[in-house]
């Protein structure tokens, strides 16, 4: 191999060395930087600035060395000179010689742009210029890359700001709802309690000696409290939906009895506005299924009242037949039919909606807060179903849904809460062994409703006003039962039954939660605090009486 | 402009407050002080009497100084400068992380650019050349620069740089001046060998040339050349007569010199840059002492001011007793001008037609 002669060595020497220089960054700015000082030492030039085509069509400078010298571009009309002649051969490196010997250079960047080289003294010889071309060339890849990287992470930001704006928006929104639910959760608290006082005073009245016309009055007070309680039990359940903090409970019943129940207590609303109330029940239907069976009676009472609710004549009918079965699954399809004023198309639309009727005289003339349905169509759709409606103005309505329950080999453990019968059976029972009893309740409207429904049994009472009493009190006393207000001043009552819970007593009484906290969460602190059983405020005396039933007796 | 320099051999801090107050009593309103690294300064009493200068100040100590035409290892040179200076320190010399143009974009936004920058750097730096660069892209090509390294000849870095702050180490030091300069820069310095590629390189330290260790390499051919053998022991002694240089376009070469050998690896007075050539250079006596005339013809008719000389000591290693020759044919340019100086840890300039560059080996003369 022949060896190189010193000039070409040289000249293969500084393009090594140049090429080694570039694309030491992806910053163009930051490339450049770590490029330009060292090329300029090595061509023993002064100056060197780049104009780039950065994506407009156009090449515009973009970068100096010393960036000092970037101000008196702008005037310098020889520099001009160059660039037009690059603009009519972009190809070819121009030059010119300035005053007192100083060269100026254009050297083309493969169509991208150039880079001027500004030299003193002696000119560049013209195998160097032809060495630099590829150089250059390189030198406008790494540019065009180094574009395409701040190109990239822009967007990248881009989309990091707007993930940031959304992730904002969501814990915004989550707060909002949190704080609506919360919201809702107290006033649904605050409302409760003076109803449960106006509810249990109304029943205690009921039960003495009253005049016709005031018997009516009370009548018309309970039937007033419950339609509240109804609404407010409406809102609690709508925020639950909103709020995705529904829960379905997983039971052994026996379909047929919830159904039958459900037609006993609806009965009297039907027969009252002289409507016929029918049921097509399909007996292949398996007799016990597991699902929510409270949710679904809830579901069918709002179809049922609501069809009765807007029907003057003629007749409501409830259909449940079997889609489909086999030794797992049953499909149940349940159709609420009436003969009611209709729907039209357009009010079908919103009627699933929130606060919503079909239209707003609807709820002038048959008043409600219309999030029945939209209660419904949410708890259906969370058991897999969908409600449809089938309707004309003047010809009834139909509301129907299907939903898959699985078949239950276990029979049903026979339901006993709520049935009047029961609940009399209990008061009879409770009335038999007395009970020494503890009411923590701070409310005296509702201490006093407690005394006066325990009283009719017989029971020995005694009372706290808050938890930090009805610990002390249970340490002293040796009682059978406590009824336990959860918010309390000083000791809530969840915390005073862990207090209890911790005492060395002869025997642990039995405690049931009485509050007007009526999400299931709060059943669940109560049953984790130590508690034993659970009553919502406002509670009927049947309901009172059926919880004493369970106080384990000596 | 009627400008004191004043010149004292005795290596006392005492001899050193005695010429600033002669110069301050004669109205300098600047102190430019160039001491030799012999004196032994104690820099706690320094640092507390640059403190309490009334007027800026700005210099070095340096290995060893220039005067009267001759070189001195101890002493010290006080200039009264009466025009308006403006002085720009910068810290961190030696860190990687630094973005020099960035610092100093602040420091001088709103200052006119000066006709002249005299820089005195910590000569045992790591990134001289970077801030070098930073200086020329915010100044430009414009003024005239010139100045060098201060620091010690046992290659410690320790507090050199004169400040109104005190004794300041890694640090560097652009002095502002008004008034045009024009600089003479040549070594004389020729191409023995090469070239070879730095094939790894850190800062100033070289590790490989051409894929082998760069001492290996480095002692094969000085070894054969100079018939004797280098080690770490004797390194500098021969090492002062076997520089690097970096080749530009236009033929000329910057030197750099390595001093010392840690572990394999040249440790240079400056950065060389990895992927760079180098060649290996060699010096004859007369070659360098006709290139230090050289430097003087191009100050020569720059105006009737004392003539600068920022010149490397290890020339005067080099050079040895020959170097008084050096500093005679530089003098017999000047026509009896004013000459005073420092023999330096590298040289800055740059040659009044290119970049700013950090020099090794190299005379360099500004007058004005």
């Amino acid at each position: 191999m022949n060896p190189l002669d010193p000039s070409r060595l040289s000249l293969l020497s500084l393009q090594y060395e140049l090429a080694l220089l570039i694309g030491q960054s992806p910053r163009l700015s930051a490339m450049l930087r770590s490029f330009m000082p060292s090329a300029l030492k090595l061509l023993d030039c002064r100056a060197g600035h780049v104009w780039l085509d950065t994506g407009t069509g156009t090449a515009a400078h973009c970068f100096s060395f010393p960036a000092r010298e970037k101000a008196t571009l702008s005037e310098d009309t020889q520099l001009a000179q160059l660039i037009e002649a690059h603009q009519h051969r972009p190809d070819a490196a121009h030059a010119l010689t300035r005053e007192q010997g100083r060269q100026l250079y254009l050297l083309p960047m493969a169509g991208s742009g150039f880079v001027i080289l500004v030299r003193e003294g002696t000119p560049l010889e013209s195998r160097l210029l032809t060495a630099l071309a590829p150089i250059l060339a390189r030198l406008d890849t790494a540019c065009r890359a180094c574009l395409e990287f701040e190109r990239t992470e822009q967007l990248r930001a881009h989309a990091e700001e707007a993930r940031l704006a959304a992730e904002e928006a969501r814990l915004a929104a989550e707060a909002a709802n949190r704080a609506k639910s919360e919201f809702l959760a107290v006033m649904s608290h605050e409302i409760r309690t003076p109803l449960n006082g106006i509810l249990g005073m109304a029943q205690l009245l009921e039960l003495s000696p009253l005049a016709a016309d005031q018997r009516e009055c009370v009548s018309t007070i309970q039937q007033s409290g419950t339609t509240l309680l109804s609404l407010i039990n409406d809102i609690l359940d709508f925020a639950k939906i909103e709020a995705g903090r529904l829960e379905l409970e997983a039971r052994h019943f026996a379909l047929r009895d919830e159904i039958d129940a459900l037609l006993g207590l609806i009965r009297p609303l039907a027969q009252g506005k002289g409507l016929a109330l029918t049921l097509h029940y399909e007996n292949q239907l398996p007799p016990n299924v597991i699902g929510d069976s409270t949710r679904l009676r809830q579901v069918l009472w709002n179809l049922l009242g609501n069809a009765i609710k807007f029907t003057a004549h003629g007749q409501v009918a409830l259909e449940v037949r079997q889609l489909s079965c086999d030794a797992r699954c049953t499909q149940v399809h349940f159709v609420v039919r009436d003969t009611g004023i209709g729907i039209s198309p357009e009010q079908s639309q919103h009627l699933f909606k929130a606060f919503s009727q079909a239209d707003s005289s609807t709820t002038r003339q048959y008043g409600g807060t219309g999030l029945g349905l939209a209660i419904s169509a949410s708890l259906v759709e969370a058991m897999g179903g969908a409600i449809k409606l089938e309707s004309e103005p003047g010809k009834g309505a139909c509301f129907d849904f299907a939903l898959e329950l699985r078949v239950s080999d276990t029979p049903a453990s026979p339901q006993v809460s709520g049935k009047p019968s029961a609940a009399r059976l209990a008061l009879e029972r409770s009335t038999q062994s007395k009970l020494k009893v503890l009411i923590a309740e701070d409310n005296a409207i509702n201490r006093l409703l407690a005394i006066r429904l325990l009283q009719q049994g017989g029971h020995t009472l005694e009372t706290a006003e808050n938890g930090r009493i009805a610990v002390d009190k249970a340490q002293q006393g040796d009682f059978d039962l406590i009824l336990m207000d959860m918010q309390m001043p000083e000791l809530d009552g969840v915390d005073a039954t862990r207090a209890i819970r911790t005492l060395p007593l002869r025997r642990q009484p039995h405690i049931v939660a009485m509050t007007a906290n009526a999400y299931d969460a709060d059943r669940k602190r109560c049953l984790e605090a130590g508690m034993n059983d659970f009553i919502a405020k406002p509670f009927s005396a049947e309901q009172l009486f059926l919880a004493l039933d369970k106080v384990p007796r000596n | 402009m009627d400008e004191t320099l004043l010149f004292s051999p005795e290596p006392t801090s005492k001899a050193l407050f005695r010429l600033a107050e002669q110069a301050l009593a004669d109205g300098a309103q600047a102190l430019m002080i160039l001491a030799a690294d012999g004196n032994r300064y104690d820099p706690v009493e320094l640092s507390s009497w640059l403190q309490a200068l009334p007027v800026p100040v700005c210099g070095g100590i340096f290995p060893q100084i220039v005067f009267g035409r001759m070189h001195h290892e101890t002493g010290c040179i006080v200039h009264g400068l009466k025009g308006p200076v403006r002085i720009i320190e910068t810290s961190g010399l030696s860190s990687s992380q630094a973005d020099y143009s960035a610092e100093l974009e602040s420091a001088l936004q709103d200052l006119p650019s000066p006709q002249t920058v005299f820089i005195v750097v910590d000569g045992l730096a790591q990134r001289i050349a970077a801030f070098l660069d930073g200086v020329y892209d915010m100044l430009g090509s414009d003024p005239v620069y010139f100045g060098g390294g201060a620091g010690s000849l046992d290659f410690q870095q320790r507090p050199c740089i004169f400040s109104n702050k005190g004794l300041l180490v890694d640090h560097a030091q652009m002095v502002l001046i008004d008034r045009p300069t024009r600089v003479g820069v040549r070594h004389g310095w020729q191409k023995h060998a090469g070239p070879f590629v730095v094939t790894q390189a850190e800062r100033n330290r070289i590790i490989s040339l051409d894929y082998q260790p760069a001492f290996e390499l480095y002692r094969t051919l000085v070894d054969a050349d100079c018939g004797d053998s280098i080690n770490s022991e004797n390194f500098f002694e021969i090492a002062k007569g076997y520089p690097f240089g970096m080749e530009r376009a236009g033929g000329e070469v910057v030197v750099r010199d390595p001093i010392t050998v840690v572990d394999g690896t040249l440790v240079c007075v400056g950065e060389v840059g990895p992927n760079s050539i180098v060649f290996l250079l060699k010096g004859q006596p007369e070659a360098l002492i006709a290139a230090a005339e050289s430097a003087a013809l191009a100050v020569k008719d720059a105006g009737d001011a004392p003539v600068i000389m920022i010149d490397c000591i290890s020339r005067v290693l080099f050079l040895e007793a020959r170097f008084e020759e050096e500093l005679a044919a530089v003098a017999a340019q000047l026509d009896g001008r004013a000459l005073f100086g420092a023999l330096t840890l590298g040289e800055i300039a740059n040659r009044g037609d290119g970049c700013l560059e950090f020099f090794n080996k190299t005379m360099v003369l500004a007058g004005s």
